[in-house]
């Protein structure tokens, strides 16, 4: 098995006192597209900062390409591997579009001039505009132009669909996907959109108040996770015990819905097993887990 | 092309201090030659130095925490430091670019100054001499490096836009320090630019070009330390 | 090819192309010979992962539907033209069934629910299955 293009483990980092981070273990497969999800404040963009050398863990390790994500003469190597957008998507105020993309292109032997004439196309960018000029999501398809133009092996992209319409949306997915078809380019993108990561991204990780919470392949998630309905003839005035795997039971009145997260077939035998009980079963979506995860914290 | 950057960042700082610096030097320099009286000459240069303090704090920066070219509204941490710090460049090198250029910059203003404020001089120049003033143009230079240096460590935690202000009010607190506490003249480098300067004496002010030397070089490296350590 | 996918339903994406594909040679949009799209072209036009689409290929591939071969493509098998005998005979016996449901009482959406409740009862073993063997 190849290794991880990113991993980290116990990664740790706290503001003031505060811990962001708190033993984060991440392990993104090569030419993987990696989902990393969480609310506002969750500790995402302080991941993207540790990996991209922007800020120093507390604690714990993380490494790129196999290589220190701390240490200097490392991450000029990283730097040069890797395509970046960083959350606040600002530029140089005093560069055209025009400048800055030969800037950039200075920096990187490997920079794909016949990308670079796509994605201007594509996203519709006038090279002679000033920066400051572009609109918020003008200046978000010039980042992704940037980072994505140089020939990566790997994009770390911090909400790179924020502040897009939804065309332009499905445009910037489309354009990862096929980096990642033609290229094998590893994607490790996070984001608010539950609908962005199930679209396009076969890894995901949730995280929330600095630790993660689910972690893995999107369909193994989707195959360990199977909610219950049960309907019961009449109203048990006892609770019911379930066995382990039973994350999260509800009961209104005769309605018992239970979340499964393993052991799904002992609980199925359990539900089936008592009296006057009709089961019934349905896939559960990675919002779901989202938002249950999310309700018991 | 970091230099390029750095120009697009400097360039109208540049012309901002020649177009403002010409003629108060030319001014302040017609006074020597014919020569007044030495108190009022004095007093005339050391105004002087004073102005030509400004320019290194104008043109300084550590190329990191960068954000528009000459004035705007304060917004602390731009993002586009992350932009600059993704690029496959060690911050070291960052620093010693954009302090290297403006650097250059600042000499070469103060030789653009310097020779401007030799046409500026009627003719005949008796007084002061050409090597003189290439002699003067070095001093200053090399004086006020230990404040360009300042200005450079100050741009590597506040940004380089920012240090501006910072500058000028520890320049101002060093100053009013030096004439407080009294620092033997030949230390002094405030006035090896100013009444010490090689336009009166004739000599180089050695010991205060080996001061600012050192400062500078103590300054760069405590720079160099925070650009490394500094966090985003 | 004009395939559906929901990435916000709980069934994998993989499982959902493989139907679609499955779905279309049922109904004569694929036949026996067909070439699918690529890997690529595939993934690009229906904004998806590339290694989901792989994954669909690779199980299609094993359960005999579609060929991959090395260089060429994927194609749909020439076995698949034995499948229709295999669903002309499934669709008898859905058909007896849904006879028997009917003369009980039942209505059409009762009996739908009924079957689609025992077959997501099925999914669930299976996957749990899959998951310890798999």
């Amino acid at each position: 098995m190849a290794d991880p293009v990113i991993e980290t483990q116990g990664l740790q980092k706290s503001f003031k006192g505060l811990d962001a981070l708190s033993g984060l273990d991440l392990n993104v497969p090569a030419g993987s597209i990696f989902g990393f999800l969480g609310r506002n404040g969750a500790g995402k963009t302080t991941t993207i900062k540790l990996l991209m050398g922007f800020l120093k863990p507390d604690g714990g390790h993380a490494r790129i390409f196999g290589l220190a994500a701390t240490d200097a003469a490392a991450g000029v190597e990283i730097r040069r591997r890797v395509g970046f957008v960083s959350e606040e998507k600002d530029l140089y105020p005093y560069m055209t579009v025009e400048q800055i993309i030969r800037f950039t292109r200075s920096f990187f032997p490997k920079w794909r001039d016949d990308l670079v004439r796509r994605y201007l196309k594509l996203f519709d960018l006038p090279p002679n505009r000033k920066i400051p000029d572009l609109s918020k999501g003008m200046r978000s398809k010039l980042m992704l132009l940037l980072g994505i133009s140089h020939g990566a092996e790997l994009l770390i992209l911090d909400e790179p669909t924020e502040g897009l319409d939804p065309v332009a949306v499905e445009d910037v997915l489309r354009e990862l996907v096929a980096l990642a078809a033609a290229e094998g380019t590893t994607v490790f993108f996070s984001s608010r959109q539950l609908g962005e990561v199930e679209q396009i991204a076969d890894h995901v990780c949730i995280i929330d108040r600095g630790a993660a919470i689910v972690t893995g392949s999107l369909d193994d998630l989707k195959a360990q996770y199977q909610r219950l309905r049960i309907v019961f003839g009449e109203e048990s005035r006892t609770p019911i015990r379930w066995v382990d795997g039973a994350e999260h039971v509800r009961q209104e009145g005769r309605t018992v819905e239970i979340l499964a997260r393993r052991n799904v077939d002992a609980i199925l035998n359990q539900a089936r097993s008592l009296p006057g009980a009709s089961v019934e079963c349905f896939p559960v979506t990675l919002k779901e887990i989202f938002l249950e995860h999310m309700r018991r914290n | 092309m970091l230099w390029y950057k750095g120009w697009l960042e400097t360039r109208f700082r540049v012309l901002f201090v020649l177009g403002c610096f010409l003629f108060p030097v030319g001014f302040f320099l017609r006074h020597i030659d014919p020569p007044l009286p030495r108190a009022v000459v004095e007093n005339l240069l050391n105004s002087l130095a004073l102005f030509l303090l400004f320019i290194p704090v104008l043109l300084a920066g550590a190329g990191i925490n960068t954000q528009r070219i000459l004035f705007g509204t304060y917004k602390g941490l731009h993002g586009s430091v992350y932009f600059t710090l993704s690029l496959p460049v060690s911050r070291l090198r960052m620093l010693a670019t954009r302090a290297g250029l403006g650097m250059l910059e600042t000499v070469g203003v103060l030789a653009a100054l310097s020779c401007g404020a030799w046409f500026m001089l009627p003719a005949p120049r008796v007084y002061l001499t050409c090597s003189d003033l290439f002699a003067y143009w070095v001093t200053v230079s090399i004086c006020v490096s230990a404040f360009y240096a300042l200005s450079v460590f100050l741009a590597t935690f506040l940004g380089d836009e920012e240090q501006m202000g910072a500058s000028i009010v520890l320049i101002l607190i060093l100053l009013m320090l030096s004439t407080a506490v009294s620092v033997p003249s030949s230390l002094n480098i405030w006035r090896a630019i100013g009444q010490s300067s090689r336009l009166i004496t004739h000599t180089f002010p050695w010991a205060s070009m080996g001061i600012s030397l050192g400062g500078a070089a103590i300054l760069f490296l405590a720079a160099m330390r925070v650009v490394q350590t500094h966090e985003y | 090819m004009f395939f559906r996918l929901n990435p916000s339903s709980g069934v994998p994406i993989y499982l959902q192309l493989m139907e679609q594909i499955k779905h279309a040679i049922e109904t004569g949009a694929l036949r026996a010979g067909d070439q699918l799209p690529t890997i690529r072209k595939l993934a690009e036009d229906l904004v998806m992962n590339p290694n989901t689409v792989v994954r669909a290929y690779r199980e299609l591939q094993h359960e005999g539907i579609i060929e991959l071969r090395h260089g060429s493509g994927a194609f749909i098998s020439e076995s698949v033209a034995g499948q229709t005998r295999v669903t002309r005979k499934a669709q008898t016996i859905v058909q007896s069934a849904l006879e028997r449901l009917m003369s009980l009482g039942l209505t059409e959406d009762e009996a739908r629910r009924l079957f689609e409740n025992e077959l997501s009862l099925l999914r669930a073993e299976t996957h749990t299955e899959g998951g310890r063997h798999g």
